[in-house]
């Protein structure tokens, strides 16, 4: 798990973010198997926690062990100061790099695009939380509790509810959805706005989409932020 | 390979693992089958529907039911759905009712039935109708079954406030608490029968305190009406005592008091504003950001977004502290000012107004209602009422009547700009706005009289632009921007604020907001300043008499509070000097007469003082003013520990907290999610109330009866041992002539909701698929015997969807619906009439500027040495935080601690960096420590630090023994620092003392002075 103690300046000089065409996201336009994903936002976050909140209770994390963070900062504007909230979780990568570390095959993705964890399998060894990119793995220390990661509330949306964080989210800044359907209400946010991912470099193709983030945001920061700093 | 060949094979122990990370994009292929969903939701819910994807049918998934109740995350009064898992009868999740505006900001009809409603909340119709608790509500899914609240009764077995307790049976504590005796071995106790003596004073030789019944002292949780009522319903009516204490006056009462008075006269209610979400264009949130506190986090941070998002709303959050909602990449911008320094602002942006005419002439020229009317308009003002100001005549202060000048009417006079003659207000479409100049009365005696407007405009150019900016902290330029926006979007602008601007001159602050949203003619218009609809408590309604007791008493027979809650002209003091020739002012002690707002801190400071008597008996239900009130001294805290000069203290609620655990005996309460529940939500456009019933079998101890013990099982009981009115057999009156009992909880809670319901004009009908998935069948079985027919269909339709929302349009017109047209008060005459209890001068008509100052007049500069406490000090709270939520366990998981936040500049000069622990120290000498933080997001010369923390003697925070057993405190909860009780009392009050707002005597705390020193 990150965890600076320092708050950061997560919003650099230059343009960092690269935009993300619609047409690449919706690609593989398949009406025959899902292609679950996220959109967030974050113009529309309020920094209430209970997407947190409402994640550690549904799923029952350990203490410390969240699948999901809002983190929060304050950046530089014209005549003071503003702040940003920017939700972080694991993206269920197009290409994830987590899956094929794992020496007992404990975590792979399903047919839905769901990158998932087999607790029953899994030997809590914490490879996968060192290989993903954007620390959305939340490991133990002590290597004996497995890793804990968003899964879009698996048993939630397999069944046709919205994953705890989304039905929660009071600022109606989560859309969660299928990427395959075309009258969804994701894919039309997806084509009615400029969207990014965290870390688009390393083509890992997350699937957690940003909405309203400045493009001079530093991805690479952001996911570094201590999101228990923030206590306003 | 499992674990164990696992690490052998790497060489290295578990928990050392460390792996370079080599995170490398493959394009993936898919390997394997899916495993099942359990073997990968191992530790998730089982949800609580199932939609079938073919069909689109949703079943309720076995095993699990869904309740409505309300929420009491915080005191906003939000709409719950709770997921219950039925083997252990254990609380899963909360979330919100979809039906309720607090949750959703676009509700579902009543009409919709529950399931259809349940199903709306899934797929992609669930997006649009999301209907969510916010962090702290959600966190409240523990408190039922939370490890460290108390079930039992306890009694302390060591002395007051030493953590040891020994369990004795309920009906032990009844008797002891009522009779009284030798209880501790420390000698005898007087019990409740002793202690209420009608027959005597309590203050002897000052009748106007009442009798000897006020020697009982309680403190009560102020919202959720129908314990409220039935807590202050024993209290006043039955048992007859004045002193029952709340939190309003320490929360920030003077300033919804001092809004109040731009609409209404004094006594007659307070306000509290936001902006109308939907249309506002522009809006000045002070000493708050929209989306923290104040109303429903849900709907706000919904309706935020909304506007921020798709309506281009502007607005600005002039603040110490930079908090979440000021978006970098949205129309908000943060302001910082200087704690305690609001009402320099608000004049500021009212001299700029008025310099450059940026005001609504057309609206405040209206002098009456049908002028009103005939404009369109909702509201009339007196702006144009001329009010005499001449010391020497004898109703200076007060307004020019038509009696005055020789007209038939008595009606307030304006001159008519067509003739420039008086004019009886009544009777023209405008006034003068401007007028200052001597008219001749009927007698021929000339009068120099002024316009309301005229008044206002001269105090707030009595002070200069750079005077205002150098207060505030905030450019000259900043606060022309602010005011040219605030007046240039129309009616579409609103001030609106929050409990953080409780300085000493909270009111005058109050008072500003409501009247610069007068000034551009917002009140109530759409886009402009929007209030909440409520709704009347479920004890007004005509089934059941809850709000009188036969043989009882009403608030006017008892007296007045220790607290001085009343007119001091009417004291014993005030006469006593009058007779012996003495000036009568100043009074001894503060007078609250223009708020009796139920001041438990102040009763305390009475007590303490034993002036005008102390207290013979405690009873804290669900209050902490110990820990809220701030600048509590330890004096104060010592007059609550010492039986001799507090006899007996019985805190009664789930959790022991900072003013409990003072306490002789704990009767354990419901919690939130055990209670019966119907109340009018913060914030809330429609009118209705959220309401619930117990979702859960109560977890607290049973009498020999198999009742649950709680607040109102044991306030029967003492009523029946000591034949109290208003309780028992046959002790209520029902509309229908019947004579009905109250013996039980679910007595009471049936007469309050059917009181409730039978008030409700489009209630839906409830079917019987309805009370199954709403929970309602369920909580209608204790009931339902209880009440009529009619009632019954009544009530099992408000449990059914929760409680009441009522559907109308949002707007008349230009303006709000469902809002009486009023005359908005430029001018409040009314206010005149009161006289400042030290000063001896009439409160003046419009709000006055005068930099913070204490109770003598004194500036607190002059006794606060800017060079020993350099710092001006600011609290809030914090997202996550809220009286109950320290004991939620993800509440201390996602909020675990707070800090002193600093500007890194300022840190600088005082050689502080972040991470340092430091020392807050304030001029009464009282400290507390905490952990520094720095950044930019703070004004300078300050520091901000949060409310909820520190709870080291509560909530599980505290080390406790029970029956000998010793019970560590959790870490987690006793985390980060308490501010209330370092706080300042005023040097100019004599003994103990709180530091009050000047005007209406609530607990001041803002924009103090403190120093902070490096401890590590």
């Amino acid at each position: 798990m990150i965890n600076r103690r320092t708050m950061l300046k997560a919003l650099g000089s230059g343009i960092t973010l690269t935009l993300i065409p619609t047409a690449k996201i919706l690609a593989s336009n398949n009406p025959d198997v899902k292609n679950l994903a996220m959109v967030i936002d974050v113009r529309r976050c309020t920094g209430c926690l209970s997407c947190s909140v409402a994640c550690a209770i549904e799923n029952g994390t350990p203490r410390g062990m969240t699948r999901n963070q809002v983190r929060q900062f304050s950046t530089p504007q014209k005549d003071s100061y503003g702040t940003m909230a920017i939700p972080t979780q694991c993206g269920n990568c197009k290409n994830p790099t987590c899956i094929e570390p794992c020496p007992v095959d404990a975590t792979d993705k399903n047919k839905s695009g769901v990158v998932y964890i087999n607790y029953d399998t899994c030997i809590a060894c914490q490879i996968c939380v060192e290989h993903c990119p954007y620390g959305a793995r939340a490991g133990d220390a002590n290597a004996q509790l497995p890793p804990e990661k968003c899964d879009f509330c698996i048993a939630r949306s397999s069944h046709g509810l919205l994953p705890a964080c989304v039905e929660s989210c009071a600022g109606h800044s989560r859309i969660f959805g299928d990427l395959n359907k075309p009258d969804s209400q994701i894919v039309q946010t997806i084509k009615n706005n400029r969207v990014y991912t965290m870390l688009e470099s390393k083509g890992t193709g997350p699937k957690i989409y940003y909405i309203g983030l400045p493009e001079t945001t530093d991805d690479n920061k952001v996911l570094t932020l201590n999101y228990l700093n923030w206590q306003r | 390979m499992n674990r164990r060949k696992f690490f052998t094979n790497i060489g290295v122990a578990a928990g050392t693992v460390a792996v370079a990370t080599t995170a490398k994009a493959t394009n993936y292929v898919k390997s394997k089958e899916d495993p099942p969903i359990s073997s990968v939701a191992k530790n998730s819910l089982v949800p609580e529907f199932i939609v079938d994807e073919k069909t689109g049918d949703m079943s309720q998934t076995p095993g699990q039911r869904m309740a409505f109740q309300r929420c009491f995350g915080c005191f906003d009064n939000c709409g719950l759905r709770i997921r219950v898992d039925d083997k252990t009868d254990k609380i899963l999740r909360v979330n919100g009712n979809p039906y309720c505006e607090n949750n959703s900001g676009d509700p579902l009809p009543l009409d919709m039935p529950v399931k259809e409603a349940f199903k709306s909340l899934t797929g992609d119709p669930g997006h649009k109708n999301r209907a969510t608790t916010c962090g702290r509500g959600t966190a409240a899914t523990d408190s039922v079954d939370d490890e460290r609240r108390i079930t039992q009764v306890l009694k302390r077995a060591g002395k007051r406030g030493e953590g040891k307790w020994q369990t004795i049976s309920y009906e032990q504590a009844l008797k002891e608490i009522v009779e009284g005796g030798d209880l501790f071995g420390e000698g005898k106790v007087a019990g409740l029968r002793e202690i209420r003596r009608l027959d005597k004073e309590a203050a002897p030789g000052q009748p106007e305190f009442g009798s000897a019944a006020n020697h009982l002292f309680a403190t009560y949780l102020s919202d959720n009406a129908p314990r409220t009522d039935f807590f202050a319903r024993f209290m006043i009516n039955s048992w007859g005592t004045q002193n029952i204490g709340r939190k309003s006056a320490y929360c920030g009462a003077q300033q919804r008091l001092g809004l109040a008075l731009a609409a209404v006269d004094p006594l007659q209610g307070a306000w509290h504003a936001h902006p109308d979400w939907k249309e506002a264009k522009y809006a000045i949130f002070l000493g708050t950001s929209p989306g923290n506190s104040g109303n429903s986090l849900n709907s706000l941070g919904r309706q935020l977004a909304d506007a921020r998002v798709d309506n281009g709303f502007k607005y600005v959050s002039v603040d110490p502290l930079l908090r979440t909602t000021p978006s970098a990449n949205t129309g908000g911008e943060w302001v910082p000012i200087k704690p305690g320094r609001d009402t320099p602002f608000l004049f500021a942006l009212m001299r700029l107004m008025f310099d450059n005419n940026w005001i609504n002439t057309s609206h405040l020229a209206t002098p009456n209602a049908s002028a009103a009317k005939a404009k369109g308009e909702l509201h009339h003002t007196n702006a144009s009422h001329l009010v005499i100001t001449d010391p020497d005549h004898p109703q200076n202060g007060k307004f020019l009547r038509g009696s005055n000048v020789g007209l038939t009417a008595d009606h307030p006079v304006v001159i008519d700009p067509k003739t420039g003659q008086i004019t009886d207000a009544e009777t023209v479409q405008d006034g003068e706005l401007f007028v200052d100049r001597v008219v001749t009365d009927s007698n021929g005696k000339s009068i120099q009289v002024k316009s309301a407007l005229a008044i206002l405009r001269a105090e707030a150019q009595r002070n200069s632009l750079a005077t205002y900016a150098e207060a505030t902290g905030i450019s000259e330029k900043k606060l022309k921007q602010i005011a040219r926006d605030f007046s240039h979007h129309g009616r579409k602008s609103s001030v609106v604020l929050s409990t953080a601007s409780s300085s000493a001159d909270g009111f005058i602050t109050g008072w500003l907001t409501g009247l610069l949203n007068t000034l551009v003619g917002s009140h109530h218009a759409r886009g402009g300043a929007a209030y909440w609809l409520g709704f009347q408590n479920g004890s007004r309604g005509d089934r059941y008499v809850l709000n009188a007791i036969d043989g009882g008493f009403k608030k006017s027979d008892i007296g007045i509070s220790a607290s001085r809650e009343g007119k001091y002209e009417n004291s014993t003091e005030y006469k006593t000097k009058l007779a012996n020739n003495q000036p009568p002012y100043p009074a001894k002690h503060p007078w609250m007469q223009i708020a009796p707002a139920h001041h438990a801190g102040e009763m305390l400071v009475s007590h303490a003082n034993n002036d005008p008597y102390s207290f013979r008996a405690f009873f804290c239900w669900r209050n902490n003013v110990t820990y809220g009130n701030s600048g509590l001294s330890p004096a104060v805290i010592n007059s609550m520990k010492d039986p001799k000069q507090l006899g007996l203290s019985v805190g009664i609620d789930c959790h022991l907290n900072e003013t409990t655990n003072l306490c002789d005996y704990i009767i354990p309460d419901l919690s939130a999610h055990e209670e019966y529940a119907a109340d009018r939500m913060w914030g809330s456009e429609m009118r209705g109330f959220s309401a619930g019933a117990p979702v859960v079998t109560p977890r607290t101890v049973k009498d020999k009866y198999g009742r649950h013990v709680c607040m109102e099982r044991f306030l029967i009981d003492i009523a029946l041992m000591m034949e109290l009115p208003g309780f028992g057999k046959n002790a209520i009156k029902a509309k229908d002539g019947r004579q009905v009992d109250l013996l039980t909880l679910e007595d009471w809670s049936a007469y309050y909701l059917a009181n409730a319901a039978m008030m409700c004009n489009n209630l839906p009908q409830a079917s019987k698929e309805d009370m199954i998935w709403s929970g309602a069948e369920r909580a209608m079985v204790p009931l339902k015997d209880k009440l009529t027919p009619e009632e019954r269909t009544a009530v099992a339709a408000v449990l059914s969807r929760g409680g009441y929302y009522e559907a109308q349009p949002r707007y008349d017109g230009d303006f709000l619906n469902g809002h009486p047209g009023r005359c908005l008060r430029i001018y409040n005459e009314a206010v005149t009439s009161f006289v400042h209890a030290y000063s001896g001068k009439a409160y003046p008509g419009i709000p006055a500027y005068q930099p913070n100052h204490f109770w003598n007049g004194d500036r607190w500069e002059q006794h606060w040495s800017k060079n020993e406490f350099p710092l001006l000090f600011s609290s809030y709270k914090s997202t996550l935080r809220s009286p109950y939520s320290v004991a939620f366990k993800r509440t201390a998981e996602f909020s675990p601690t707070n800090y002193v936040y600093m500007n890194t500049n300022t840190a600088k000069e005082l050689g502080l960096a972040s991470g340092n622990k430091v020392r807050i120290t304030s001029p009464s000498g009282q400290s507390a420590d905490g952990e520094l933080q720095t950044d930019e997001g703070v004004v300078e010369g300050a520091i901000a630090v949060s409310t909820g923390f520190g709870h080291t003697r509560g909530f599980g925070g505290d080390d406790r023994t029970i029956d000998g057993k010793f019970i560590k405190g959790i870490k987690e909860r006793a985390t980060g620092t308490s501010v209330n009780p370092m706080l300042p009392t005023d040097p100019t009050r004599s003994g103990e003392s709180l530091l009050l707002d000047y005007w209406t005597g609530c607990t001041a705390r803002h924009g103090v002075s403190v120093k902070v020193t490096k401890l590590s």
